[in-house]
């Protein structure tokens, strides 16, 4: 009995000291990166790992060391100037790695986490595109979503160049879910003018996942999802601080931006501010010498700021993550004018200004998150919990009291479960759900959407196979939403439910990929759309909604074909996408006597968006530092609906240099954009012409104790004269900016 | 974790200095307008006198009590004549519109 008893303890022993083992010691992976052709060590190789997010330099010769990993599982993205990326993802006992890189000319490819497995974007079964903003800056933009509109198929839908909504595959509003590190965004995207809702502050990269195809993100993103990815932290063990300034000369606009980053054993911390102030935008004259004769779009300033910080820590194998933000918009809305008989003249002036006047909005937004990652042998438990708050106040016709003064508040959860069966499968399950209040103030003059409660509930279960070139997923998922208010005549309490499927197949060997993706998606309306009634003075409308709406529901199919050779890659990506029961909104040709106002009430309709992407970049053997990059955006819709897009070809031409001087030219980039005439318009829209805009950039370095990173060049080089078809201010004949020369500057140091 | 008091104390100054930065950046806010009466005649609005500018609590007053015009007024207040005559009463006072 006491020998039984020994080998008992012996036995417990053995297992107390394999679990200290286990759980008591953080992870060291080292190893060494080496050109595959040549064997020898690649040096300054990035390795990041994704589920700490922050990383780690290889040395001259190659090797590399990562301390105070999480157990179990990592995942390391190594990125080498000249090479292809490659994606590994590190067992446990695998501590000493050789990761052998092979030689590429063109770099497409960046990984994708918005789809619940991190993967470069060539192996996904969505279609899905992750750009990083640097990139979509080589020409810098204005703001982050002309930025993003260098993405086939993502749009601009703008009212000036302070406001400024995405539009993917001609579906914006509530039609498209932005997620922040996943958090859900909400910020009542249903208005036109009520503007994206984030700051190009501390984000490292945009996902885009076009149409509904994704089925972790909930109901609503019939047009697809926006999903941006904070900056990583610093490196292990570093510290960082950058502080950049940009000026443009279209508005006279100033953005100057600090951040401040350390990464201490297992501890993590970065806080970022921001600030930006833009005085009325110059509209072109369509003439390239005449810089004289300048005219400003009255009451079209903005400005804002940012205060964003991050936390985060692991041990053992748990990570978590803190996050908030907060983010102030103060939109002069243009378009205002007491004319009795107004033309475009009306609402231009030739005095810049940048002092507060009305009609204008007030944002402020609060965005907090809290998420743990555990990791187990073959299972990952990814638990978040959310709080967005957004208040939004419009003055329209009182600069002491606001029209319309709505907050807006969410509380969200977001847990999700993934198992490794084994090499080929594996399956991911979660949870989402969230509740939404909107709180009119007690003193607004309007009250266009009612004091209501939402209730989200959903859940979804995602099957994964791997296959050598092959990649299967299929998947379903069931929402709940319900609808509560007692403010309207008889009150207004309703339920819409939907279940949806999502399944693609994808085949990516070294020089083609293909895909084909079927999805469903659906859309209960929005309360705006349901019991709207009253006026909108920043879109100029009296909206009337309709109480009886039923969900929208989308079917879409996406194939996508793309070729990578060493020196040329073409990218075929056509699509369908079917939405039954559209809602959009249509003026009703009667006006509003109390406020003179147009009537416009919300409809129902099916509609079909069809289109496609087309992409090439040429890399000539001859000249490795030239780049020639195109891109075809098609869309077309059987009906004629307002606010679809212009088809566009993007054109850019980049030449690379490579030096050690202490003044550095990196890059020169010159941009084509050629808008088609758009003659699909809705009853109450005009067509829009064909217009072409030319853009200039140029980015380099100044060496020295401190590296100094600048970046210049002119948007609109020809100071065309025209307007967009997806700009707000179309209706008024507004013209979008003239030529813009931009300088930014940053130090890191 | 962070031991070293020097970097701490750095740690601290950028902190502070990134705080300050924001709040500065964040608590401007303006709450004097230029105000004039104005009156609505067939659908368009017509600038009738200049009241030059308010603050605070008397923008708000101003703003929600209006202007009593005491004798017929003919004229803008940029001179130009108006539609039709605005006769003694109270009209609308608009403040801090950009034209």
């Amino acid at each position: 009995m006491q020998k039984i008893n020994s080998i008992k303890l012996k036995i417990f022993l053995s297992v107390l000291l394999f679990s200290c083992y286990q759980f008591g010691f953080c992870q060291v992976v080292k190893g060494k990166v080496i050109d595959k052709e040549t064997g020898l060590g690649i040096s300054f190789a990035e390795l990041f790992c994704l589920e700490t997010q922050n990383g780690t330099l290889s040395n001259v010769d190659g090797n590399w060391e990562l301390e105070n990993m999480v157990n179990f599982q990592i995942t390391v993205l190594v990125k080498a100037e000249g090479f292809d990326s490659k994606l590994i993802k590190v067992k446990n006992q695998e501590t000493e790695l050789i990761i052998q890189l092979e030689h590429s000319h063109i770099h497409l490819d960046e990984v994708i986490i918005s789809t619940s497995d991190s993967k470069l974007q060539r192996y996904s079964a969505f279609p899905v595109e992750s750009r990083k903003i640097s990139d979509l800056n080589k020409i810098e933009q204005t703001n982050l979503i002309d930025a993003m509109s260098n993405i086939p198929g993502v749009y601009n839908f703008s009212t000036g160049n302070g406001i400024a909504k995405p539009v993917i595959r001609g579906l914006s509003g509530m039609r498209v879910l932005t997620s922040q590190n996943g958090l859900r965004l909400e910020n009542q995207q249903w208005g036109a003018d009520h503007g994206f809702a984030v700051l190009n502050l501390g984000i490292d990269r945009v996902e885009i996942i076009k149409g509904p195809s994704s089925l972790i993100y909930g109901a609503d993103a019939l047009g697809g999802v926006i999903y941006l990815a904070d900056e990583p932290y610093a490196n292990l063990n570093k510290q960082e601080i950058k502080a950049s300034t940009k000026f443009e000369t279209n508005s006279m606009a100033t953005v100057n931006k600090i951040s401040f980053k350390k990464s201490k054993d297992k501890l993590r911390f970065a806080v970022y501010g921001g600030y930006f102030s833009r005085a009325n935008y110059t509209i072109g004259n369509s003439n390239f010498f005449n810089i004289s004769d300048k005219q400003f779009v009255t009451n079209s300033k903005n400005s804002g700021g940012s205060f964003k910080t991050a936390i985060g820590y692991n041990k053992k194998n748990w990570i978590t993550n803190f996050r908030y933000q907060l983010l102030y918009f103060q939109n002069g809305l243009p378009g205002h004018t007491h004319d009795p008989n107004p033309d475009v003249s009306s609402f231009l002036s030739n005095n810049r200004s940048r002092n507060y006047t009305i009609p204008a909005q007030k944002i402020f937004n609060h965005l907090a998150q809290w998420e743990n990652k555990f990791y187990f042998k073959n299972d990952e438990v990814i638990a978040q919990i959310g709080f967005t708050s957004n208040e939004l106040k419009e003055y329209g016709e009182k600069v002491s009291v606001a029209g319309i003064d709505m907050t807006l508040q969410n509380t969200s959860y977001n847990v999700s479960w993934k198992h490794h069966f084994n090499k080929h499968f594996e399956i991911v399950s979660g949870s989402q759900g969230m509740f939404q209040s909107n709180t009119n103030g007690q003193k607004a003059e309007e009250i266009l959407v009612p004091n209501s409660n939402f209730n989200d509930f959903g859940a979804y279960t995602l099957l994964k196979g791997t296959f050598n070139l092959w990649n299967v997923q299929a998947g379903a998922r069931y929402d709940q939403r319900s609808i509560t208010t007692k403010e309207v005549l008889d009150g207004f309490d309703k339920s819409f439910n939907g279940v949806n499927y999502s399944a693609g197949i994808s085949r990516s060997s070294k020089t083609l990929t293909t895909r084909l993706n079927a999805s469903t998606g659906f859309r209960p309306p929005h309360i705006s759309e349901l019991l709207a009634n009253g006026v909108h003075h920043a879109t100029m409308q009296y909206l009337v909604g309709d109480r009886n709406f039923i969900s929208e529901s989308a079917n879409q199919i996406d194939f996508y074909l793309g070729t990578h050779f060493d020196h040329l890659e073409i990218v075929i990506n056509p699509f369908i996408n079917q939405i039954n029961n559209y809602i959009y909104k249509s003026p009703t040709d009667q006006t509003d006597t109390t406020s003179g106002l147009d009537i416009f009430e919300m409809k129902q309709t099916n509609a079909v968006f069809s289109g496609g992407d087309i992409a090439i970049h040429y890399h000539p053997h001859i000249a490795h530092w030239l780049h020639l990059e195109s891109n075809l955006s098609l869309l077309s819709t059987e009906e004629s609906l307002p606010f679809i897009p212009q088809n566009r070809l993007n054109n850019r031409i980049k030449i690379e240099f490579k030096g050690e001087n202490k003044l550095k030219i990196n890059s020169l980039s010159a941009q084509y954009v050629h808008f088609f005439v758009q003659e699909n318009v809705a009853r109450y829209e005009t067509t829009s012409s064909a217009y072409q805009l030319i853009n200039l950039g140029c980015t380099g370095n100044v060496s020295g104790k401190h590296q100094i990173d600048y970046s210049l060049g002119v948007n609109n080089l020809l100071n065309v004269k025209y307007i967009d078809h997806l700009s707000r201010l179309k209706t008024y004949e507004i013209p979008n900016p003239g030529r813009n020369i931009y300088v930014k500057l940053s130090l890191t140091i | 974790m962070f031991k070293n008091p020097i970097k701490i104390k750095k740690m601290k100054k950028v902190a502070i200095f990134l705080v300050a930065v924001a709040v500065i950046s964040l608590s401007a806010c303006n709450k004097c307008a230029e105000c004039h009466a104005a009156a609505d005649i067939a659908g368009a609005e017509y600038e009738l006198q200049e009241l030059g500018e308010y603050c605070d609590d008397e923008l708000e007053s101003i703003e929600a009590s209006g202007y009593d015009v005491l004798d017929t007024i003919y004229l803008t207040a940029d001179g130009d004549s108006l539609p039709s005559p605005v006769y003694p009463g109270n009209v609308e006072v608009h403040c801090g519109e950009d034209h």
